[in-house]
């Protein structure tokens, strides 16, 4: 499961119409286990996507939308009814083979596209923004299903969304585009934790990104001061803090103090934001593990702490 | 109240000029023909269906039929093959074009039906444009004119638009994921055609078809003009009987009997659909 993640305009899309042979590469090869597709139409492409409106042809039954590519392949009828039968089940939805695409709900749909798919066992499914049109709880349950499909067929996915939580959810591999060009390419993990770019680092969620320098004496913040920080190359640099590494109190080998400006109830977490003496706003995000939060009142003095190794080092 | 207020000039000018019309030339249709002035006996005074006894006895009016059935349908046909690519190309074309390529289709509308139709004389006569074409690449005379291929060809230039219009109207609207999503699934450009647009683009056929068919069963000038004298079609016997025989209790049978005989595919198409 490779997710392709980038903000809107950043290529995401283009890339993979490109890989679905859409689009006209002018520069570069396409390749496939070795072999280069770069010029191939699409329908002569191992490869098969799902359309972010599922592009279900509404003038044919469910079975016949699942066995096109099948009978495209010249498979026999009785293959094609055994396997479309099959692909229903591995989808969850054995009942609705008779049904035409307008009698389904938007989660069924998305499920049928994906068994249509998936039908001519394809060496790369592609899925352009599976889940953006689904509501949030069905948006959860199809992520589920999706890796599970995925598991269950051993086809590679290269799924294409905007969403950042959801990349992270559901990826194996990341690569997050940013002005048609991968800014980063790793697991979620390597992308969270140590963004190649200060473009990375705020992409991939709220973080708190000072101006700093690293000298002799190590990480200098501008307006905080000398940090506890993991060893950098000398020069100016930027250092992310993401919110929810930082705490409130003296827990942390860097602790300064601030003034809390605001403070807000946000359900798994309060979330304050902290100005320091210096200049600069801290925002941190306080996990409610258990019983309820309650906000601190503006105007308060507090500490904010974290450890060395919550900073994250930006040269770029 | 206000829906009621709105609808009111629609019905009321559906019941004075198309319901009332063909009430009359029904009721018409029942009386019989008699020298003077109006040339027919009083209507629904004494109801006869003795002119449609005359329609199916008399071989002539049955082979009106079916040279107007041949005509409308060979005309329907060449509109559909010619029609389509053009509707499609229309449809595909850059959306600033559009408009302009559609204004070209209905352009010959501006100049009268008459002049145009005339023309085609002088293209297909013996020794016209068309013979001097292709002379020039050594094939011909064809000797088209006063044909069934003029007639034909004379329908089919003179309707092209009412084919064009509705499979643009259904083509423009077509979704181009659901032709990238055949051609994903391993669908050549030929069938992708026959399976997603074609199929798709069914209703505009039909509407094309109907709009195309069902004026040319009844055509009158095209026949006048470009058919020999032996080219008699309805639109021509109903002329006779008008305006040659005056019977025009016959001539009404016949345009109701027309009538019925088009409107009855289509209100068992609507049944169907609905």
């Amino acid at each position: 499961m490779f997710v392709l993640l980038g903000g809107s305009g950043s290529g995401k899309t283009t890339l993979l119409r490109a890989l679905g042979g859409f689009v006209p590469v002018s520069a570069g090869r396409i390749t496939l286990g070795g072999q280069d597709i770069t010029h191939l139409p699409p329908h002569r492409r191992p490869v098969n996507t799902t359309f972010q409106s599922y592009a279900l042809f509404p003038h044919m039954s469910v079975a016949d939308n699942i066995g096109f590519g099948l009978r495209r392949q010249g498979v026999a009828q009785a293959e094609i009814d055994r396997r479309v039968t099959a692909l229903l089940a591995l989808v969850r939805l054995p009942e609705v083979g008779r049904r035409r695409p307008d009698a389904l709900s938007g989660g069924q749909r998305q499920r049928i596209a994906l068994a249509r798919a998936l039908a001519p066992r394809p060496r790369l499914l592609l899925l352009d923004e599976p889940l953006s049109a689904l509501d949030r709880n069905l948006r959860e349950q199809t992520r589920q299903e999706l890796l599970r499909v995925q598991a269950e067929t051993g086809t590679t996915f290269v799924l294409v969304t905007h969403d950042q939580d959801e990349a992270l959810a559901i990826a194996t591999r990341i690569g997050l585009l940013h002005q048609g060009r991968l800014a980063q390419v790793g697991t979620p993990a390597e992308i969270y934790e140590r963004p190649a770019t200060r473009y990375v680092a705020e992409f991939m969620g709220a973080a708190n990104i000072l101006p700093a320098m690293s000298g002799a004496g190590g990480v200098v913040l501008d307006g905080i001061g000398p940090v506890y920080a993991p060893a950098a190359p000398p020069g100016p640099l930027h250092v992310a803090l993401r919110p929810e590494r930082l705490a409130l109190g003296r827990g942390g080998a860097n602790v300064v103090s601030g003034v809390v400006e605001r403070s807000a109830y946000r359900g798994a977490a309060l979330e304050h934001a902290v100005r320091l003496p210096g200049g600069p706003v801290l925002l941190v995000s306080q996990p409610l593990v258990a019983g309820l939060g309650t906000p601190v009142p503006a105007g308060s003095a507090v500490d904010v702490s974290w450890p060395a190794e919550a900073c994250i080092l930006l040269m770029s | 109240m206000n829906r009621f207020w709105v609808l009111v000039p629609v019905w009321a000018w559906l019941l004075l000029f198309v319901a009332a019309p063909v009430v009359i030339v029904a009721a018409l249709s029942f009386s019989a023909s008699v020298p003077g002035v109006p040339p027919y006996t009083p209507l629904l005074h004494n109801p006869d269906p003795a002119n449609y006894a005359v329609l199916v006895a008399d071989f002539y009016y049955g082979s009106a039929a079916l040279q107007s059935f041949i005509l409308a349908l060979s005309a329907s046909v060449l509109c559909l093959l010619i029609g389509y690519p053009m509707a499609l190309a229309i449809a595909r074309a850059p959306e600033r074009w559009r408009s302009l390529l559609l204004l070209l289709v209905m352009l010959p509308f501006w100049t009268g039906f008459l002049l145009r139709v005339t023309a085609w004389i002088g293209l297909l006569r013996d020794g016209g444009w068309l013979d001097a074409a292709l002379a020039l690449v050594g094939a011909g005379p064809l000797h088209l004119l006063y044909t069934r291929w003029a007639m034909a060809i004379g329908v089919t230039y003179a309707y092209l638009p009412f084919m064009i219009l509705p499979l643009y109207a259904r083509l423009s609207k077509r979704d181009p994921a659901l032709e990238e999503a055949a051609a994903d699934l391993g669908a050549g450009p030929w069938t992708v055609f026959r399976t997603v647009v074609w199929p798709l683009s069914w209703p505009g056929v039909v509407a094309g078809l109907a709009l195309v068919f069902i004026p040319a069963m009844g055509e009158y000038v095209i026949p006048e003009l470009l058919g020999g004298p032996g080219a008699q079609t309805l639109g021509r016997a109903l002329w006779n009987e008008f305006f040659a025989n005056r019977d025009w209790p016959m001539a009404a049978a016949l345009a109701t009997a027309l009538l019925a005989a088009l409107l009855a595919p289509l209100l068992w198409s609507q049944r169907r659909a609905g």
